[in-house]
């Protein structure tokens, strides 16, 4: 099977939205996540990229789809390396991932099919930090909609200054 | 309806302007995309393979390639199935025992690693989502593929890939290839049993400045 081949090629990772927190946040959502980019075409996946400072060491990073926090409905697999230990868990309830330190933390999330509605929607997650470690994570959030928004939260502020930006990108 | 004196009305109180566009900015086109949809797979049946070929049209435009895909098996078994990938260059789809592969693995309670060189596949994934497993649920993944049209290195690819459905597997896997030819072509085989409807593959350029 041979796939549909776009010529011209369709541009695209084109940025959604970028938030730079100027006071510390409890949380950032993105909404109103639209179904097509600033070019008409429809969006497939997500990416968020961020880089934040927690307010206080210990709180992992959470992240829920169209405000649903309903814990039943976020399957995870995730494993971590810091440096002398690794470890793998199923602790699941969110999006998550447990990058825990007063450091800069980067997390990357990439939305597979975010705008399918025939699928649960699959989120990878990568979160590094040089005083914490690194880690990979496979989450699921059980529900069929299309992603509409996004939002973030640590269980502590997010500090000013950090940076959270959301493309999208078509197929 | 009210009537306006025409001293106070714009047609008086008008500013000169030397230029056409009048006070306002010109139009300044987007800047060129730097990342690309090429193509894509969307499967509306369960063919055997996937397979991208004649990729050495974009060998002038794009530096680096990626894929990301979103897949479920037909396999209906009780084990999931492995993800395969070939490449070849002139055409024609390297078989030979030119691939090495490694994969660091979490399953939800341990961290595992392993590799195999002489291989003819990378296994990008060796717990891709069967037909019998949750449904609607689907394993899925970011493969970069680095260079591929360099005539002077080895291909090789990373890709970030995970599931929580039966059962949960989150890995970080890297693949060489052993050729130096440029890449036109980068083929998808599952293990057991073929890809199942709805499983999707896309093709994405980064460009060379």
């Amino acid at each position: 099977m041979s796939p549909t081949v776009y010529s011209p090629p369709v541009g695209t990772y084109t940025a959604l939205a970028t938030t730079t927190l100027s006071s510390d946040a409890a949380s950032v959502t993105f909404g109103s996540i639209p179904a097509t980019d600033s070019n008409g075409n429809t969006i497939r996946d997500l990416t968020l990229i961020m880089d934040y400072n927690p307010a206080s060491a210990g709180a992992s990073g959470k992240a829920y789809i169209n405000g649903d926090t309903t814990s039943g409905n976020y399957t995870r697999c995730m494993m971590k390396g810091n440096g002398s230990s690794t470890s793998s868990n199923t602790n699941g309830g969110s999006i998550r991932w447990e990058v825990q330190t007063l450091d800069d933390v980067m997390v990357q999330m990439h939305f597979l099919d975010a705008k399918a509605s025939d699928r649960h929607k699959t989120v990878l997650v990568r979160a590094d930090s040089a005083a914490d470690g690194t880690e990979a994570n496979a989450c699921r959030w059980a529900n069929t909609d299309a992603i509409t928004s996004i939002t973030v939260q640590l269980g502590t502020n997010l500090l000013a200054g950090s940076t959270l930006s959301l493309y999208a990108v078509v197929s | 309806m009210a009537i306006t004196k025409l001293s106070a009305s714009g047609v008086v109180n008008f500013v000169k302007y030397r230029s056409m566009l009048a006070g306002n900015l010109p139009y300044e086109p987007p800047a060129p995309s730097a990342y690309d949809l090429l193509e894509t797979e969307i499967l509306t049946g369960s063919p055997a393979d996937i397979q991208f070929s004649s990729l050495g049209a974009y060998s002038s435009i794009y530096q680096h390639l990626q894929i990301r895909f979103v897949i479920r098996g037909s396999r209906t078994g009780n084990s999931a199935d492995s993800l395969y990938m070939r490449m070849g260059t002139g055409g024609s789809v390297d078989s030979g025992s030119n691939y090495a592969w490694h994969y660091l693995r979490g399953n939800g309670s341990t961290v595992s690693s392993s590799a195999a060189s002489s291989q003819s596949q990378m296994m990008l994934n060796l717990n891709a989502a069967a037909a019998n497993y949750t449904a609607n649920a689907y394993t899925a993944g970011v493969i970069d593929l680095l260079d591929p049209f360099e005539t002077t290195k080895f291909s090789t690819v990373r890709c970030l890939t995970g599931q929580t459905t039966n059962e949960n597997s989150i890995y970080l896997s890297s693949g060489l290839w052993q050729n130096t030819g440029s890449v036109t072509d980068i083929l998808f085989t599952h293990q057991i049993s073929p890809p199942a409807v709805g499983s999707r593959y896309s093709l994405y350029g980064l460009k060379a400045a």
